[in-house]
């Protein structure tokens, strides 16, 4: 017979095996930040990208998409300090998510490793699409990165036509408080917003956001990935859904702000053209990286992703890093025809929106 | 005056303004449809409307277009000028809506030619494929993320679903029926079936037999018996000869082994659920955001006969093509052939 403390003590080696594998239970730190940014210091940013295609198509590799990307990324950081590691991956489901998460962990400490589930992406090596993982690594001495995460936003099943109130108080909540954990230092160049918020919803994020930062204050993001079971977004190496996280991006740096709205394929592709040409002529810096939170309907208008990444590259040229993923709702400045006075960013839909870093 | 008389005249000034309306009607150049919409509203997508001159002379004319009381779309009002038998699409997108439960948006188009004016009105579905898993049983508990399309025949209800994930497209269909009769094996005698065309965008159903077939288009029926299951048939794939679409062929051939099917019979509502890989429809690039075509036909012969989504659709009346449904071994067709199987249909990620 066994008793009940040797009961007690297999339920609780079991407890931490099962969590161990799950990978929960590890705390975060919530909020966040690598050390303060060093005027001039240097900074560097790099993406990396890889499948998990199983050339026998006998199954997807997850895991090893995620070790790769995260190995080619730390090849090309070099020695250079990283303050954070931001993956944007397109696995089916949380199992796959899961592995593909671990593979950039096997590489990079999970404390710097963030994320999101999207539905593809892109980058000067291509258009990814199904099974794939992108990664981009921010670090140097020049550049901060604060993140934050905000659980519970409570949104995913309230729909517009009975819930609205319920549903804009909710999440322009979610956008104040995830802001509020955040350092609006005097350095402070650029948030990154990825809320589990479908547009229109995300414009209620951004809402509570402008709330704490300011409506002229730089947001750039995109939603999460909303297909039923893989709606997650990653924080600390760790999967949570029904939320959002957020970054701070601080330094001596400079940032250019381009949105583009489309929704047929001719104009797809000649938007975005437009929107890394407004950035690039607007930066008035040497372009260090691209952020491009880009619509994953606007991707579904396109009769070949490349055209879209051709009409950017001729704008943007084939070297500077792009960190470009589909989305289900973007953040940035809004391409319509009346914009509220003195909002720089706002939560839209069918949106490219570019965001160029230099110095 | 007596509230008689007031209201002899009113149905006096009611005829006559009838009849002036009937009689421009009968003489309206234009004819006007608003396409499906493929993705939820909310979401701000595009849409279209579709205009085609009838005349042999080009037309003139000005179109405002209204959808609910609270969405924005843009353009509101434009001009058109068709030349003669001209068909044009004119993009409307929504720049703010709400998703309805009902899923019937009504939709306002006014022509304005010269000092002559008609509206035209009409209900538009969301016609859109979120991602879910549904498990093929019959039971509909499941389908709970899908954006149900109803409607009417002859007072007799039908509601379409189609779901779509990684590996499989999904599509289940509630008729509401007196009884079922099911497929037999070398038998003619007409069956209960549900009908189902796919094809990828911008492609256009053949109208010579001479042309080659660009749909996927498969057909599902309850097969009775112990130990039977139900079915699944492909009966046309693209480059097939669409000439075959006329040929009432046996079933048994065209049986699709890795399609799940699951009929059952719910009080007087006979429930089709069918799951197709994904890699059968593979050419219609399946993505969030893609859109496809597609139109189902409900086959109650003993009942309503045909149902067809065309018809509730807004299609015009010279889109019924007899090569847009392939006919087979049982098939009841009724006098006249049903309407294009191209109905616009899209791939989306949720309704939330």
């Amino acid at each position: 017979m066994v008793g009940k403390t040797q009961t007690y003590f297999i339920l609780a080696i079991l407890t931490v095996v099962v969590m161990a594998i799950s990978g929960c239970g590890e705390s975060v730190t919530n909020p966040a930040s690598s050390p303060a940014a060093i005027a001039g210091g240097e900074i560097v940013i790099k993406v990396a990208s890889a499948n998990g295609i199983n050339m026998n198509h006998v199954g997807t590799l997850p895991y090893l998409a995620g070790s790769r990307a995260a190995l080619d990324l730390k090849k090309q950081m070099g020695d250079t300090p990283v303050h954070a590691v931001i993956i944007a991956e397109y696995f089916e489901d949380k199992a796959a998510k899961s592995k593909a998460l671990k593979g950039v962990c096997s590489v990079f400490d999970s404390s710097i490793v963030y994320g999101f589930a999207s539905y593809g992406s892109f980058g000067q090596d291509g258009c990814s699409d199904n099974d794939t993982v992108r990664v981009i690594g921010i670090g140097g001495a020049g550049i901060s990165v604060a993140a934050a995460l905000e659980e519970n936003l409570g949104a995913g099943k309230l729909t517009m036509e009975d819930d609205l109130d319920e549903l804009q108080k909710r999440l322009q909540e979610a956008g104040s408080s995830i802001s509020s954990k955040l350092p609006k230092t005097q350095d402070a160049k650029l948030m990154v917003l990825i809320p589990d918020a479908h547009s229109p919803k995300n414009a209620y994020v951004v809402e509570g956001a402008h709330k704490v930062l300011g409506k002229d204050f730089p947001i750039t993001g995109g939603s999460a990935n909303k297909n039923p079971g893989q709606t997650y977004v990653y924080y600390q190496g760790q999967m949570f859904t029904d939320s959002a996280i957020a970054f701070m991006l601080s330094g001596d740096f400079k940032v250019s702000l381009a949105g583009r709205k489309a929704k047929e394929n001719s104009k797809v592709i000649s938007t975005a053209g437009e929107a890394f040409a407004e950035a690039s002529a607007n930066l008035d810096a040497k372009p260090i990286a691209a952020l491009a939170f880009n619509c994953a309907g606007r991707k579904g208008k396109l009769d070949n992703l490349q055209d879209e990444l051709d009409a950017i590259q001729k704008e943007f040229g084939k070297t500077t890093p792009i960190f470009g993923t589909y989305c289900a709702g973007e953040i940035g400045p809004a391409d319509v025809a009346e914009k509220p006075e003195g909002v720089l960013s706002s939560g839209n839909g069918w949106h490219l929106m570019v965001t160029i870093l230099g110095r | 005056m007596s509230i008689n008389h007031v209201c002899k005249l009113m149905l006096i000034l009611g005829c006559i303004c009838g009849i002036s309306s009937v009689t421009f009607a009968e003489h309206f150049p234009l004819l006007v449809r608003a396409e499906n919409i493929t993705v939820p509203p909310s979401t701000g997508p595009i849409t279209h409307i579709v205009v085609k001159n009838q005349k042999a002379s080009s037309y003139n004319c000005r179109i405002r277009v209204k959808y609910a009381q609270d969405w924005t779309i843009s353009p509101v009002e434009f001009e058109v000028s068709l030349k003669p038998q001209e068909t044009r699409k004119i993009p409307i997108s929504v720049d703010k809506a709400i998703d309805l439960k009902s899923n019937l948006y009504p939709v306002e188009i006014t022509v304005i030619s010269g000092d002559k004016q008609k509206v035209f009105k009409q209900n538009v579905f969301v016609a859109t494929t979120p991602v879910f898993t549904p498990k093929i049983d019959g039971n509909l508990n499941d389908w709970e993320p899908a954006v149900p399309i109803s409607f009417e025949t002859k007072g007799r209800k039908t509601i379409i679903r189609t779901g779509w994930n990684k590996k499989y497209f999904n599509v289940a269909v509630e008729v509401e029926e007196d009884k079922l009769s099911g497929y037999k094996k070398n038998s003619d005698k007409p069956i209960d079936a549900v009908q189902f065309a796919i094809a990828p965008r911008k492609t256009k159903t053949p109208t010579t037999t001479d042309q080659k077939s660009q749909r996927f288009e498969f057909l599902i029926v309850d097969s009775p018996g112990f130990m039977s299951s139900d079915k699944c048939f492909q009966l046309m794939r693209p480059g097939d000869n669409i000439a075959d679409a006329l040929k009432e062929r046996a079933l048994e051939p065209l049986q699709i082994k890795d399609a799940k099917v699951v009929v059952k019979r719910k009080k007087n509502i006979t429930v089709y659920e069918c799951s197709i890989p994904l890699l059968l429809i593979a050419k219609l690039k399946p993505m969030t955001g893609r859109d496809y075509l597609m139109s189902f036909l409900v086959h109650d012969p003993d009942g309503t006969g045909i149902r067809d989504l065309g018809e509730v659709s807004g299609l015009w009346e010279f889109q019924r093509n007899k090569l847009a449904w392939s006919a087979w071994k049982g098939v009841k067709w009724q006098e006249k052939p049903p309407f294009d199987s191209k109905l616009e249909w899209g791939f989306c990620t949720t309704k939330y």
